[in-house]
């Protein structure tokens, strides 16, 4: 994991550099400038269909056709730049608030929930960071954004936002629609000699649907709700005791999402992977997003709210004692 | 014409009787082989308790010389014990270890020991294990049962004279209501 977060220039966290009045101000003035410049853009996109339009219905009748031909190339080039630039503009303030978001509030959530923590917005987990899970889609290639690598409570960890991708033979990329939402790995001490799969029995969730789990355990509300496979029967009793099977359905009934889980050891490294299917994107900011003086913190809370989740599953992992304690 | 269509039929229907009945009744046997596997889980757990218990017992003693003769209880362990033995036993090694537990209290030395945590760290393990090999057993053991009970794959289970299969049971200590006292 560190090799990709070494190569992409993964930043390491500090601290908000900006107080909420003057990040209010610099979000107001990007915020404007964006709105300027989207009506810029649409008002030079419009006159460049409108102009050419214009001008190839009703030709000047005097001019000959050389130079009808060159003050029609001329306008259409000039208005058509000119709105490429508004809307290279629009996505600079676009990106400008993007990062403002991301260096002031993002970063100093996280900072405050995880130990030791590195970001980055643009990146995301990697093929072969979750091959071994065996919940990724077959011929799916991940996408997303958010990459976070860190600790919490001692147990080092990497998620990002996730979707999956497929290409077709024409080589056009296409989302698979399978999964959209958060994906989580923990590494942990504990050898698993065979893999553990949990897997949310509702459509959308990673992996077969309906299959047949290969042990029942004592919950009935469990079994209804996640699939098991395992080749090591015992190891499912030993990792799911009954408090984490009644937390599992807490935290999955919270985050409003379909849940798998994966417990795999690949490697000399054994990992949980944690996946999250809510369809959505978090510590996204949507771009049409009006800001206030006051949303300043709601803001800030929503983006905590959003790794709450994430950071209960692992608090109620760490309550067993068979997966954390030597 | 008629009798062999009626023929064909009863032939169709018993070719499908025929197979159900192998299939369930390969389904108790697989069920039966899951329950034994677990049985035998549960005693390799508590062999492993067994001699952990023992190795403790001796650290035990060594520390604790005047309560030599309070350690008097009997455990047979061998292979092929039957779920009520196995219960037993398993009783015996709770009392034991609690015996151990309430001794050590006395004994600040011996709790402070490296082999009595490392003994005692290593029994915590193994209990885990025990814990979950039951849990495992009563599992397989539900759905043995739950397959006897219900039709139509009771009829297969009488004819075949299978019984239902016995549970490991929690402890009497750990199943009875938490009691406070102020």
């Amino acid at each position: 994991m560190s090799e990709y977060a070494k190569k992409f220039g993964i930043t390491i966290v500090e601290e908000p550099v900006l107080y909420d009045s003057m990040l209010y101000l610099r979000l107001k003035k990007a915020t404007n400038k964006r709105r300027l410049y989207t009506v810029l853009e649409g008002f030079f996109a419009f006159c460049t269909v409108a102009l050419g339009l214009l001008i190839y219905v009703f030709p000047p009748k005097d001019l000959p056709e050389e130079v009808f031909a060159t003050v029609f190339i001329i306008v259409i080039f000039v208005f058509g730049t000119a709105t490429a630039l508004f809307e290279h503009d629009k996505k600079t303030e676009n990106w400008k608030i993007k990062r403002l978001l991301h260096d002031n509030i993002v970063r100093g959530a996280l900072k405050e929930t995880f130990e030791t923590m590195q970001f980055s917005p643009g990146w995301h987990l990697q093929p072969t960071e979750i091959a071994s899970s065996g919940l990724a889609p077959y011929r799916g290639m991940p996408a997303g954004s958010d990459y976070v690598k860190g600790s919490y409570k001692g147990v080092p960890f990497v998620f990002s936002n996730l979707h999956f991708t497929t290409t077709n033979n024409d080589g056009e990329t296409k989302s698979m629609g399978i999964f959209k939402g958060q994906w989580l790995i923990l590494e942990v001490d504990r050898v698993f000699k065979e893999r553990l799969i949990l897997r949310e029995k509702s459509e959308g969730a990673l992996g077969e649907i309906g299959l047949k789990s290969v042990v029942e355990t004592e919950n009935i509300a469990f079994n209804r709700k996640f699939q098991i496979s395992t080749d090591d029967p015992l190891n499912v009793f030993l990792i799911l005791t009954p408090n984490l099977m009644e937390e599992i359905i807490a935290i999955d009934r919270r985050a409003n999402a379909r849940t798998c889980m994966s417990f795999v050891t690949s490697g000399d490294k054994n990992y949980i992977h944690i996946t999250f299917h809510n369809n959505m994107e978090i510590f996204n900011i949507p771009a049409n997003h009006k800001f206030t003086y006051g949303c300043i913190p709601a803001i800030r809370g929503r983006m905590k709210s959003e790794i709450q989740y994430m950071t209960g599953m692992i608090d109620a992992l760490l309550k067993n004692d068979y997966l954390f304690k030597k | 014409m008629a009798g062999i269509y009626i023929g064909i039929v009863i032939a169709i229907v018993l070719i499908i009787f025929i197979g159900w009945w192998i299939t369930t009744s390969n389904n108790f046997k697989r069920k039966k082989i899951k329950i034994d596997e677990a049985l035998s889980g549960i005693e390799v757990a508590l062999t492993n308790r067994f001699d952990k218990l023992t190795k403790l017992l001796e650290v035990t003693k060594g520390f604790a010389k005047h309560e030599k003769d309070t350690f008097s209880a009997v455990i047979a362990m061998r292979k092929g014990m039957k779920i009520g033995e196995l219960n037993e036993c398993c009783s015996k090694m709770d009392s034991i270890g609690a015996h151990i537990n309430a001794v050590a209290e006395s004994y600040p030395e011996l709790r402070s020991a490296e082999t009595f945590k490392e003994l005692q760290s290593a029994i915590r393990s193994v209990e885990q294990h025990l814990q979950a090999a039951r849990r495992l057993y009563n599992s397989n053991v539900t759905l043995y049962n739950t397959a006897l009970a219900v039709f139509p794959s009771s009829i297969v289970a009488n004819a075949q004279n299978l019984e239902k299969a016995d549970f490991f049971v929690a402890e009497e200590a750990k199943r009875a209501d938490v009691e406070m006292k102020f």
